[in-house]
């Protein structure tokens, strides 16, 4: 089900976008991110590959003239490789500037109060907990909530040794 | 910090630069228009920090101007002793200017200075310290020579500044000074693109697009799209002149501390660089500058016994080539000295003893870390700052330095910049089917290996021998840690590229085919993948993909690190 993603900037309402959460799926299970992180949903366009990278970095692409990297959740998460081809990049604004990331496909915006998000630390899931910030119950389904920064901002993508880093 | 105090702080810094230039053409010119200049940057300089509430500041430029101001009336003529007073006054200037951003109570001692500026004032006849005889007092074991003591704490300054300059680089909004005619120039081009695409716009409405008068009319626009990237990019550069004009000072203070004459010659000073990259400059050539005279200079009687004129000359040379900028600076003095160098290299295990190094490859020798010919160190080149860092400090600007040096003749060192950190050619290439981008200035030749002779070297590492040199030829594909599309059937008919690794060695890397040379615009590559060695940064190609921009003297350096 595709759905209409709203424009995030014009919300202006700071504490309506506290518990906003874009919902996508990604192999099998349903995933939320902080909405006002996301920037904008977009096909899969063509990835240039990076030499000496993380496996999961999948590549740079032209985002209107800025070259911005993509992470591919699936294999972080340990996941097997998607091989349908019409996935979805969302771009986010994170702490060191716009990453992308390809999930299956894009599902709802959706809005959960603190009752309905369990935060024990006890959750056993795919995703490590230090990404997790809870699971969101709604009807009959659960949505891992991450937290993007934790996830794709603070590691190091860089496949290469210190010794052989520029700089070291 | 104010506003308005910020601007005046600018504002200072460039009356300190004018200040400089000024006194030291005083030295070799005092005519009453240098006099009334250097009164000029005085008074407006005394007029604005006083109106700023600055009070110590504008007393301590008064007592400068009422020096001035003897001398304008001719009460007072002008003596290596006022040059040399003059030349104090810009340091504390500079230092106060420097510091008052941080603390706005600042003020620099200048109690000492201030009582020479009024003994000159007074028509004393003031030597510097050091040559009048001190009273010993009675309880007095220490005199201090002062001048001695600036220079001293000048060059530390200078070693804390070079760090501290790394640091203050992220945060505060940096601004330039651009030349009005240029925004206007600018804005003329941009009201052109605005013009030409209402007109496109009309095309379209009225369904004309394709037709040959709308295609005329793109075409216009495209040329006014160029005109406003040139200009723009134009905005960015800046005169390399007050950089040269900098090493004047430097030589005069360095000839006269060592005992040595030396005559600068500076041309091609109108020469313009992006403005990072003149400012980042700057180290570099005053490291390469004191190193001449340190190391390569002879005293004057050293010179007469070697047949040479006794002054030596240094000439610091920029010169505009079609894409990038060569800066020369040359000396005649001693010139390297191959067998110290291989000797110092074999002592530090930079190489074997039996490794024989072409004479190019013993003089980079120098830019190894850790390799400094002089043991003894001067605070003069400073500790530990050997010439490695003008390496890192010029290729982190994509620039590339060389030597040439030839021993009793004299050294010659190279700098080549890109134009434009932003913009420069490039050579698209491809490699396994990727396409991949080096700027032109690291390329020294594009060589077709089936015309070459490659011969087999180990059985390994394939060689070439270009016009009687031998080269090591590697893949690119292999360097990235691809994997290749050569086969040992093509291997040897592929395009291979020619450029000089860090070592000075010349070395060759084949592609699978040489596309063709482009102005690349360079963007940075996302945040967290600073630092790929190898990869400088990426672009987006003509037809909208990214392509990895490379160096590769890194690469090679990089893949050898990580054989070993």
């Amino acid at each position: 089900m595709q759905a209409e993603i709203t424009d995030t900037s014009t919300v202006n309402n700071q504490s309506e976008l506290d518990d906003r959460y874009l919902v996508f799926r990604l192999g099998g299970e349903l995933y939320g991110v902080a909405l006002d992180t996301v920037r904008e949903v977009m096909k899969r366009a063509a990835l240039k590959r990076m030499p000496f990278v993380v496996k999961h970095f999948a590549g740079v692409m032209n985002l209107r003239g800025q070259v911005i990297g993509v992470i591919d959740l699936r294999l972080k998460f340990g996941l097997p490789v998607s091989t349908e081809g019409n996935e979805l990049i969302l771009v986010t604004e994170l702490g060191s500037g716009l990453l992308g990331t390809i999930v299956d496909d894009v599902v709802s915006v959706a809005q959960y109060d603190e009752g309905q998000i369990d935060r024990s630390t006890k959750i056993e899931s795919k995703v490590p907990t230090k990404f997790l910030k809870g699971i969101a119950k709604s009807d009959d389904t659960l949505v891992y909530l991450i937290d993007l920064t934790e996830c794709l901002d603070s590691e190091d993508l860089r496949a290469v040794s210190a010794a052989v880093r520029k700089g070291a | 910090m104010d506003n308005i105090i910020a601007i005046f702080l600018e504002e200072a810094s460039q009356a300190v630069e004018s200040w400089e230039q000024t006194v030291l053409e005083l030295e070799s010119n005092p005519s009453t228009e240098n006099v009334q200049l250097l009164f000029r940057i005085a008074h407006n300089l005394k007029g604005s920090s006083l109106s700023l509430g600055l009070k110590d500041f504008g007393n301590f430029i008064h007592k400068v101007e009422e020096l001035i101001t003897k001398i304008k009336n001719g009460a007072l003529n002008i003596t290596k002793d006022s040059i040399s007073v003059f030349l104090e006054v810009e340091s504390a200037l500079r230092d106060w200017v420097e510091n008052l951003p941080g603390n706005s109570n600042y003020k620099p001692d200048t109690t000492v200075l201030e009582s020479r500026i009024a003994a000159l004032a007074d028509g004393e006849d003031i030597k510097a310290p050091a040559e009048r005889a001190p009273e010993p007092e009675e309880d007095e074991g220490i005199v201090f020579n002062l001048e001695e003591l600036a220079k001293l704490q000048r060059a530390s300054e200078e070693r804390v500044k070079i760090v501290e300059k790394s640091n203050n680089k992220k945060g505060a909004e940096e601004a330039v000074r651009v030349a009005l005619s240029k925004l206007d120039t600018l804005l003329n081009f941009v009201g052109e693109v605005v013009l030409n695409y209402k007109f496109m716009e009309r095309f379209r409405e009225e369904g004309n697009l394709g037709t040959q008068v709308a295609e005329a009319a793109l075409a216009q626009l495209g040329k006014a799209v160029n005109e406003v990237q040139d200009v723009a990019l134009t905005l960015r550069m800046f005169p390399i002149a007050p950089h040269f004009q900098k090493m004047q000072r430097i030589v005069r203070d360095l000839s006269t501390s060592q005992g040595k004459e030396i005559q600068l010659n500076l041309v091609g000073q109108e020469v313009e660089l992006d403005k990072m990259i003149v400012d980042a400059l700057g180290d570099p050539l005053t490291h390469i500058i004191r190193n001449a005279v340190d190391h390569g200079i002879e005293t004057p009687e050293e010179r007469e016994a070697s047949g040479k004129p006794r002054a030596a000359r240094i000439s610091l040379e920029a010169e505009q080539k079609e894409s990038h900028v060569e800066i020369r600076i040359s000396d005649d003095g001693r010139g390297l000295n191959k067998e110290r160098l291989l000797k110092k290299a074999r002592e530090k295990k930079l190489i074997s003893f039996d490794q024989k190094l072409t004479d190019s490859e013993v003089h980079h020798l120098i830019f190894h870390s850790g390799f400094s010919t002089r043991d003894v160190v001067t605070d003069v080149s400073g500790r530990g700052v050997g010439m490695d860092v003008v390496k890192k400090a010029v290729e982190a600007l994509k620039g590339s330095i060389a030597i040439r040096s030839e021993e009793g003749r004299g050294t010659t060192f190279i700098l080549t910049l890109p134009l434009s950190l932003s913009i420069f050619k490039g050579l698209v290439v491809e490699s396994n089917n990727e396409r991949y981008v080096v700027p032109v200035t690291q390329l020294k030749e594009i060589v077709d290996l089936s015309r070459a002779k490659v011969e087999s070297h180990m059985g390994r590492e394939k060689i070439i021998n270009l016009r009687g040199v031998l080269l090591p030829v590697r893949s690119l594909a292999e360097l990235l840690g691809r994997r290749t599309t050569e086969t040992e059937a093509t291997k040897d008919h592929l395009p291979s590229l020619v450029t000089q690794s860090s070592t000075g060695q010349k070395m060759t890397i084949r592609v699978d085919r040489v596309l063709e040379e482009q102005s690349v615009v360079l963007k940075k590559l996302p945040h967290k993948l600073e630092g790929l060695p190898g990869i400088t940064g990426a672009t987006i190609l003509k037809d909208g993909e990214p392509a990895i921009i490379l160096n590769l003297s890194e690469l090679l350096e990089a893949r050898a690190a990580y054989a070993s």
